[in-house]
Parts: structure tokens; sequence; C-alpha cells
């Protein structure tokens, strides 16, 4: 269908709005715009969707394998993080043993991935020339162009076949501020606000239809517009910041930092006092088992790990 | 006592498994889109105008996050979502609203515009 009819098409929906629009507020649109404007640019930002997702499961592929150091580079890290976790749970002498371990190893970078790279004070290494950040910039670099080509591609192709149609009327009143904005190429001064043109028909399929996409694609689907992206940026804030992409951490830092929480890291095994501990939960404490409950081992026991960390400090500046 | 005390907001989140956590999520966004999309084709055929759209929605949100908390959780949402019921009753509220926005305009277009 040439494009000339739709223009008449609508020119002519439009005279006769004008004509009723004092007495009546009726506008009534043609059904030709609804089955060539309205449900292609749906249909068709939909399928877009879909296609948008396969095409980014396509490029990214199976994930490359990690190197071995760099495994057993965060394992460790996490190994930290994990006794510090449950520390409780495992008896004092296990702990420390573990702690005195984990410490001592970090200190001295027996995990490192090179342990006979310069330590601190030199620049971080250029990320251009490692072959692993290059991999990762790449992969994010993919999935921007994948979004946004698309995204260009449908708008102008709206604003090419369907600049200045009314395609529809929202529901809900809006202020005469958006009218710029939603009537964009549709030059009447006088039109309601809630009539919007085919643009913004488009900005609202491109916001509402990441719903859609969840429950035709599943969960983890890359059709969205950019909005879902920030939600799951929102979601997951830990994971977002945990890696950022072409931006090389200094695993030394880390540990060193993962060192210091582990020496500040105090123990207190839960078997310790267990049948108080039971007692008191089924309210069958006597005075007698309540008042032995330890206070002062525990004041002692912090007293010692300040300690630890003064002669750690000391042994630092020393050497 | 004092350092349990402090520590119990950190403590707790190695009770949670991720894996366990993004399937409870990824029911629940399940339940979400399709609230959005059926309360906003309902909200459009019967042709809602003005705040009463918004205002069905807030119902059927509310509504909604009822029935997941009574029953996907058993009225326990502290052993599915770190969050607990906050999470049920805020968690991508705006994401749904937007959906719900296309779908109500589409239908009410759809069904009592265009004749």
């Amino acid at each position: 269908m040439p494009s000339g009819v739709f223009a008449r098409h609508f020119c002519t929906s439009l005279h006769l709005t004008m004509a009723t629009l004092g007495e009546a507020k009726q506008m009534i649109l043609d059904p030709a715009i609804r089955d060539w404007v309205l449900l292609p640019i749906m249909v068709v930002m939909l399928l877009v969707g879909v296609l948008r997702h396969h095409i980014t499961v396509l490029i990214t592929g199976t994930p490359k394998k990690p190197q071995l150091k760099a495994v057993r580079e965060s394992k460790a890290l996490m190994r930290g993080s994990q006794l510090r976790a449950f520390r409780n749970a495992i008896p004092p002498h296990a702990f420390s043993s573990r702690k005195a371990f984990l410490t001592e190893a970090y200190d001295q970078g027996k995990y490192l991935k090179n342990p006979n790279a310069p330590k601190e004070g030199v620049p971080a290494p250029n990320p251009m020339t490692d072959p692993d950040m290059m991999e990762g910039m790449m992969e994010g670099m993919k999935k921007q162009v994948t979004n946004m080509v698309p995204q260009m591609l449908i708008m102008g192709w709206i604003n090419f076949f369907f600049q200045g149609f009314v395609v529809i009327k929202l529901p809900f009143p809006l202020t005469l501020r958006f009218k710029s904005m939603l009537q964009s190429g549709v030059d009447t001064r006088d039109m309601d606000v809630t009539w919007v043109s085919s643009l913004s028909w488009y900005f609202l399929n491109l916001f509402g239809l990441s719903s859609v996409f969840t429950l035709i694609l599943g969960d983890n689907n890359a059709a969205g517009a950019g909005v879902n992206d920030m939600a799951a940026m929102g979601g997951m804030a830990g994971m977002a910041s945990m890696a950022t992409p072409g931006q090389p951490q200094d695993f030394n830092k880390i540990f060193m930092a993962e060192k210091e929480n582990l020496m500040i890291t105090s123990h207190d095994w839960e078997l310790e006092s267990i049948e108080e501990k039971v007692l008191r939960k089924y309210g069958k404490s006597t005075g007698i088992t309540a008042s032995k409950t330890p206070k002062s081992p525990e004041i002692k026991k912090e007293l010692t790990v300040k300690d630890k960390i003064k002669a750690a400090q000391k042994a630092k500046k020393r050497s | 006592m004092s350092a349990d005390a402090q520590g119990s907001g950190t403590e707790d989140v190695h009770k949670y498994v991720p894996l366990y956590m993004a399937h409870n999520a990824k029911t629940m966004q399940f339940a979400r889109a399709g609230l959005a999309a059926i309360s906003g084709s309902a909200a459009g055929i019967l042709g809602l105008k003005n705040l009463y759209g918004f205002a069905f929605y807030a119902v059927n949100w509310v509504l909604i996050s009822f029935l997941l908390l009574a029953i996907k959780t058993q009225f326990k949402p502290q052993l599915f979502f770190k969050g607990g019921a906050k999470d049920i009753f805020t968690d991508g509220f705006i994401g749904g609203l937007l959906s719900y926005i296309l779908f109500h305009t589409f239908l009410y277009g759809l069904v009592h515009l265009y004749q």
C-alpha cells in the first residue's frame, strides 16, 4: 500500500474530528491506521526483540575457559571469605590453623597469578596488552552494538514512514508540556495531549515490551531495551560492581585486604557452650547456667586479636 | 554477644544459595510479567481512564503480591527472599507499570478508539 493512501485516510479522519471537536471532543481514527501503523510497529518491535535475543546468544557463544592460575587466585580469595563466614562452625584450633595458613599465603602471594610480578607502586599494566582484558572489552562492545543498532534502525524506519500519524490515545491525562514530545510531527495546536504520534507509540513499546519478552524468552533474555539492563543492575548491584570489565584487578592488594580482614576476625565457637544455648533456647535455663555464660574470655580474645594486629604492623614497619 | 548482633546482617548472607535465590526471583518475575500484561489488557477492555487505570494496577499489584506471599511462600517470605516481604511487595513495580501502561493503552485503543 503506498503511503499516499495513508496520508489521505489520515487527513479525512482529521477533518472529521476538527469539525466535531467543539461539541463532542470525539475523534475517530481510521481503522487503516490501526492495521498499517499501530499493529506493524508493535509486531516489528516484538520480532526484532526476539531476533536480537537469538543473535546475542549466537554472538556471545560459549564463555572462554579461564586460566588455571586465575581460577586459583580467585578461589584463594574465596577461601578467606568462606572462613570468615563460617568461622563459628569449626573448633578453635581448626580456625586458628586455617587463619595462620591463609594469612601467610596471602602475605607471601602464594596464590598470585604471577607471584614474581612487581608489587605495589608500579602502575597497572595496559589492558590492551593482556589478551584476557581484550576479550572482555570486546564482549561488552558486542553487546552494546547489538543493543543500539536495531533500536536506531526501527526509530529511523518509524520516522521515515509513519511521521505525523496520530496513532492512539493514552487513557490517562498529561500536562501540556508533553505535547511537543508526544506529538512531534503533528502540527495541531488544539489537539488533546493524550493523542500521541507513532514515535510515542514506539517508545511505549520500547519500555513496555520487556515483560512480554520475559514471558516468551525466559528470564535472562537479551531482547529488552536499556531499561531491562538497568533493572538488572539495580537488582544485582553486587555482581555488577564486582566485575568491572577492562579494569585489571590488583590481586595483591585484594589479598592484603583479605589478610587484614582475617586478622581482625574473632572466633566464637558455636559448640563452646552448646548445652546452655540449647537450654536457653527451650526456656529451661537456670540462674546458675545463665550466670556462667562466658563473658571474660571473649574480651580477652578481642585483646589478643588487637595485639596481633599491632604486632603485625610493627613487623611491617620494621621490614 | 555484641559481636553477634553487629555481624548478623552480613553473616546471614551465606545462608542463601544464589542459585535458589535466582530461581525465586525468576518465578516472581514471571508472575509479575503475567500480571502486567493481563491486568493491563483487562483495564483496557474495561475502558478505565485517568487515575482509575493506575488504581486498578495498584489493586492488582497488592493482590498478586499477597497471593505470592500466601501461596508461593506460605507466609514465610524470609525463607525465599533476602528482603522478606518487602521484596515481594516492592520489586519490579515500575517495570511492571510500564508494561501495564502499554497494554492498557493498546487494548483501550483497540476496543474504545477504533470502531
